[in-house]
């Protein structure tokens, strides 16, 4: 076991997958030269090279097909979206080709491609800036999301999301690279679509992934000196989902809570709660709640940004409401 | 095949786009006589959208016109006859096989659609099938071998698996505790092991007084517990206010009391090892398709009535002082009500009933029971009944006799159970039987004989059935 | 440079009656509704492929537009296939599943087929980028028309494939209009191969009426960028005889304008120039359409016989996985 934080894990992650294929190489903006926007690939330009670790023009779409076309020619590329906020740019081709390829072609053509992005508020960046587009994404049939929450998976999700013979889109959130966490020295087989349980409980089940998993952990640590058990599950995948894990969690329980730092409205929070009610209907004792970002772009002074943005305090809040059977207080923010 | 052979065929209102359903013939661009060329303009055709010419795909003559312009008609609608020409030779013989602009073999209709067809189907005739079919099966745990395919060339279907998990044997009075292959319907329980009742019968329940632990019972049928499924039990448990009682109720009562006050009962029990008859249904079972399953509780029905035939003095009435046996065995089932209460038709010449044929007037009764349509030839009157609590879990029962008869049969749930075989000790899967006797008939010895003639019979059940 | 032969002409003229013929059988085919949805045709244009194709190696890559059925036909995909295909059967070189626009056939390198103008060239350089990292001595063949030059992405790809030196062969149909809009009505400078050669690559404008002008052309650029490795790119100079697709009433352009067009037909110019040369017949032409058509009738009939894909097979080819449905 040894500590890294999210950037360093990346970097073991990528420089390991680097290490064992040749096929894999990384391309994107400021990857090389410059050491990556978020200093997560320094260092692997000396290592392998102009040849395997690319800067790309700012040219999102071309770069972005471009590692769809290489993936479709037998590589096995990593394209880094410097944020989630600039891969609208690049939406046609995830969209209309990598997440299409294989349906229109009957199974001829695969694309076997990773999509690093960082994404998330909280950081005072504004609105352009603080993007969680995680459910767009997860819209999609044909790529695959996931989401690393803890820094071990920061480590050992890129390896499967390589080995997958589909898109998949790994988001990172920006808040976690600096975060520090224990991490297995050996591969753990992280699967890339199941939910995993990251703190057993019994009074209520808080699902949640990426950024706001150390947020809901910090939430049942409040919440048990309340006397409120809380189970937390930290999704990992998005898509899809793993509906095993939720409903095994929901039916032992009785009560649910989504935490998703998308808007509300029309988001993720929502695909879950719809799943809930289809499935274990008859095991609640509360409406599914949901704890999402406020209706608003996001503001760059630090009290507003906080104010929209899923907070451990709103979390517990939730929690609590869901327990005590309190409707009007289940949707947080729910100011609209 | 010669140069000039020509035919009459038909110009048809063409499809011009992705949604056009009809057109409007604006105007005739030629006249009938006029010999055009393949790819010439005759008309222009007026859309919702614009106004469009139309051309011929091969070389004729124009006849004569069918629509006039003005005329809105259906796209794939005749408009115009055309004396194809050909040319040069076209390989195949037929003349008519030469493609005027719209063939007219082709129906708008039929475009696209070469239906897969619904051929006969063949049962089992193939098992080719999609790996998502596949794959429903699995989740529904069916075993797409056995089931019906109405796929062409006999495939099975995803309707066919989804019809095939949902059809359910008629519920029996025996629980299965055997992980049989019929895919059992969603218990009453939830998987948590709570009843499944909805959030509103919940708050009524609460609105009502009636207690949380209560409200399971009020599940019937495997669904869940609904607003009015409690509004009912609200309106039956203000008993006292009710003016009438239950007629059922009350004979019901009349009938175990009179039975408790006049029948000196005895009781015995007998764990039977039903292993090997569990086994050997569900050998039997795998062999056919879902409806066709026997459960459990026909095979110990037929164990009873071989029971109650071999040892006569327990089959029949008393009175007058006296015993009198029964021709038949005609067996009582005792059904339990959705409402409360019990009813007990009858399973006449039960000792006559193959298993298959006990399967189907037990599945008979119980559905018209259900359906509150029991006839009159249903409620004859038996010479010995059966009663069973077991699917509600208790492990034996020791009912009341129900007068005049002389014996009534219990049968608890099928349980794992240790077994002595000699020195060593095993699981086995146990039936506890029990048999209620009336004291004046028969004795604890008779009892005893009745229920070892049932373990007897029940053991040769079901070994000279052929797939 | 290959000079001409009274094979490679006849080779050529089957091609491109091939292709001509084979479209005008989908139009009507769409008319008899039994082609639905979009229907691009290639009528006019069958030079670029016809001239273009035989340049390259099966080895090398295809990516196409959504008006891909002659080079689809002519790369080698067989016409029953893509007739199927256009008919949605289970036979098409897409399994059905994609219908006129979404040709594929990866066997033969012939990577689609796209509907968003512009949204293949990434994905050509992105080919290229693996055969340049695999060492494979392959290029990479792009189709799109003068449209997609006003995309961003026909920018970012121009740039990254000079940028990053691959072999990429952007082959740019100029046919003058962008569905309804002319070019001179989108584009402030109109000299595509002027722009082009900005971007660091050798640019050529072609007469793409002229198959064995295109022929020519197309022999000299491939072989530039298969031993230079960078990209070229080639503008022909081309122009759609039908419309933009099959509900396209045309109103952007006039009557006359096509009619000149006309007058330059690929396989009218061809068949004048083999008559002349005394290496075909007056009636050449008439003769290889009654051959080819054999093979279209053949093509409507497999069509016609190849079932419609089962409706239990819905979600598969989404993931490699059939079972990975997102959990839907």
């Amino acid at each position: 076991m040894s500590t890294m934080t999210g950037r360093t894990a990346m970097r073991a992650a990528m420089q390991a997958a680097l290490q064992a294929d040749e096929r894999v190489f990384l391309m994107g903006e400021d990857v090389g030269r410059y050491g990556g926007c978020f200093a997560v690939s320094t260092g692997l330009l000396d290592e392998f090279g102009p040849d395997r670790i690319r800067d790309t023009p700012l040219s999102e779409s071309a770069f972005v097909g471009a590692g769809i076309g290489a993936a479709m020619g037998g590589m096995r590329p990593i394209v880094e979206i410097m944020t989630a906020n600039f891969s609208l740019l690049a939406l046609d081709q995830i969209v209309n080709n990598a997440a299409t390829l294989r349906h229109m072609s009957a199974g001829q053509c695969g694309v076997p491609l990773v999509i690093r992005t960082t994404t998330g508020g909280g950081r005072q960046l504004a609105a352009q800036h603080s993007h969680s587009f995680d459910g767009w994404y997860a819209h999609i049939p044909g790529i695959k999301v996931v989401a690393p929450g803890t820094i071990a998976d920061f480590r050992w999700m890129l390896g499967p999301a390589l080995a997958d013979p589909d898109p998949v889109i790994v988001f990172e959130h920006g808040g976690l690279y600096g975060v520090e966490g224990d991490v297995p020295d050996t591969d753990p087989g992280v699967p890339l679509d199941r939910a995993v349980v990251r703190r057993p409980g019994t009074d209520l089940t808080i699902i949640t992934f990426g950024g706001t998993l150390p947020t809901c952990l910090s939430a049942a640590e409040t919440l048990a000196t309340d006397g409120i058990d809380a189970e937390v599950i930290d999704l990992r995948s998005l898509r899809p989902l793993d509906d095993a894990t939720i409903m095994d969690s929901v039916a032992r329980t009785h009560r649910a809570i989504v935490v998703d730092e998308g808007w509300r409205s029309v988001g993720l929070s929502g695909e879950v709660s719809a799943r809930i009610v289809e499935q274990v209907f008859y095991e609640l004792d509360a409406p599914v709640g949901r704890v999402a970002t406020a209706e608003v772009p996001l503001p760059y002074p630090r009290h507003l940004e906080q104010a929209a943005l899923p907070s451990v305090d709103g979390v517990v809040e939730a929690a609590r409401a869901a327990v005590q059977g309190d409707v009007a207080r289940m949707a947080i923010p729910g100011r609209r | 095949m010669t140069d000039t052979a020509a035919s009459t065929v038909e110009l048809r209102m063409p499809a011009l786009g992705a949604d056009m359903t009809e057109g409007r013939i604006v105007e005739w661009l030629v006249e009938p006589g006029d010999h055009v060329d393949r790819g010439e303009i005759v008309a222009v055709v007026e859309t919702d959208k614009a106004d469009i010419e139309i051309e011929v795909f091969r070389a004729a003559t124009i006849g004569r016109f069918l629509v006039e312009p003005g005329e809105v008609v259906p796209v794939g609608t005749p408009i115009a006859e055309l004396e194809a020409t050909a040319r040069g030779a076209a390989p195949d013989e037929a003349p008519e096989a030469e493609e005027a602009p719209s063939a007219t073999e082709v129906e708008p209709e039929d475009a696209a659609e070469a239906p897969a067809g619904r051929e006969t189907p063949t049962p089992h005739a193939t098992h080719v099938t999609s790996p998502l079919v596949r794959h429903l099966a699995e989740q529904h745990r069916v075993d797409i071998a056995h089931v019906h395919g109405t796929g062409p060339g006999g495939r099975v279907t995803r309707s066919d698996v989804e019809h095939a998990a949902s059809t359910i044997p008629a519920p029996s009075p025996a629980p299965s505790r055997e992980p049989s292959r019929e895919p059992s319907r969603e218990p009453a329980q939830a998987p948590g092991g709570r009843p499944r009742v909805t959030p509103r019968a919940r708050r009524l329940a609460e609105e009502a007084g009636i207690p949380g632990e209560r409200l399971g019972d009020l599940a019937t049928n495997g669904r869940p517990v609904t607003g009015a499924d409690v509004l009912d039990a609200g309106r039956e448990a203000r008993g006292p206010q009710v003016p009438d009682v239950d007629p059922m109720r009350r004979r019901i009562a009349e009938l175990m009391a009179r039975s408790w006050r006049e029948i000196p009962h005895y009781h015995l029990e007998r764990r039977l090892d039903v292993g090997d008859l569990l086994d050997r249904l569900r050998s039997l079972n795998e062999q056919r398709s879902v409806a066709d399953r026997i459960l459990p509780a026909a095979v110990l029905l037929a164990g009873v009535a071989a029971a109650a035939q071999g040892v006569a003095e327990c089959n029949g009435w008393w009175r007058d002082d006296r015993f009198h046996a029964a021709d038949h065995v005609d067996i009582g089932v005792v059904l339990s009500l959705r409402s409360g209460g019990v009813i007990v038709p009858t399973i006449a010449n039960a000792d006559e009933l193959d298993v298959d044929a006990m399967m189907g007037r037990l599945r008979e009764i119980v559905e018209r029971a259900r359906r509150g349509r029991l006839r009159g030839s249903d409620l004859a009157e038996a010479s010995i009944t059966v009663t069973n609590l077991g699917d509600q879990g208790a492990d034996a029962v020791f009912g009341v006799i129900h007068p005049p008869q002389v014996a009534l049969v219990g049968l608890g749930a099928v349980r794992d159970d240790v077994w002595a075989d000699g020195d060593s000790v095993r699981v086995a899967r146990t039936v506890r039987a029990s048999l209620s006797g009336d004291h004046r008939a028969t004795d604890g010895l008779t009892g005893s004989v009745f229920l070892a003639e049932m373990n007897r019979a029940l053991d040769r059940l079901l070994r000279e059935e052929t797939p | 440079m290959t000079r001409p032969t009274a094979e490679t002409r006849a080779e050529a003229l089957r091609a491109m009656v091939l292709v001509r013929r084979f479209e005008e059988r989908c139009a009507q085919l769409y008319q008899e509704t039994k082609i639905h949805g979009f229907l691009h045709l290639y009528v006019g244009e069958e030079a670029v492929a016809a001239g273009t194709m035989p340049a390259l190696d099966p080895a090398d890559n295809v990516v196409g537009t959504y008006r891909e059925h002659g080079h689809a036909l002519l790369r080698g995909v067989p016409a029953g296939a893509v007739m199927a295909e256009m008919f949605g059967r289970v036979d098409g070189c897409s399994g059905g599943r994609g219908g006129s626009m979404h040709l594929f056939d990866t066997a033969r390198h012939f990577y689609g087929g796209n509907a968003i103008v512009g949204g293949g060239l990434p994905l050509a350089v992105g080919l290229a980028l693996a055969d340049r990292m695999k060492d494979r001595p392959a290029i990479t063949a792009c189709f799109f028309g003068e449209g997609a030059v006003a995309e961003g992405e026909f920018h970012e790809s121009m740039n990254l494939a000079a940028l990053w030196n691959l072999p990429v062969l952007f082959c740019c149909e100029n046919n003058l209009y962008a569905m309804g809009t002319a070019l001179d009505r989108s584009e402030a400078n109109t000299d595509l191969s002027l722009r082009a050669a900005s971007y660091g690559m050798p640019a050529w404008p072609v007469d793409g009426m002229d198959v064995e002008a295109v022929a020519a052309t197309a022999e000299r650029a491939v072989a530039y960028v298969r031993n230079s490795g960078g990209p070229a790119f080639l503008e022909f100079r081309t122009y759609r005889f039908r419309a933009h697709s099959m509900y396209d009433p045309e109103l952007y352009r006039d009557k006359s304008e096509v009619a000149t067009w006309r007058g330059r037909d690929p396989i009218d110019l061809l068949v004048e120039r083999m008559v002349e040369a005394g290496q075909a017949d007056p009636d050449v032409r008439a003769q290889v359409e009654a051959e080819v058509d054999a093979e279209i009738d053949a093509a409507v009939e497999f069509a016609e016989a190849s079932p419609l894909e089962d409706p239990d097979e819905l979600l598969t080819h989404v993931y490699a996985d059939v079972s990975a449905d997102g959990g839907t």
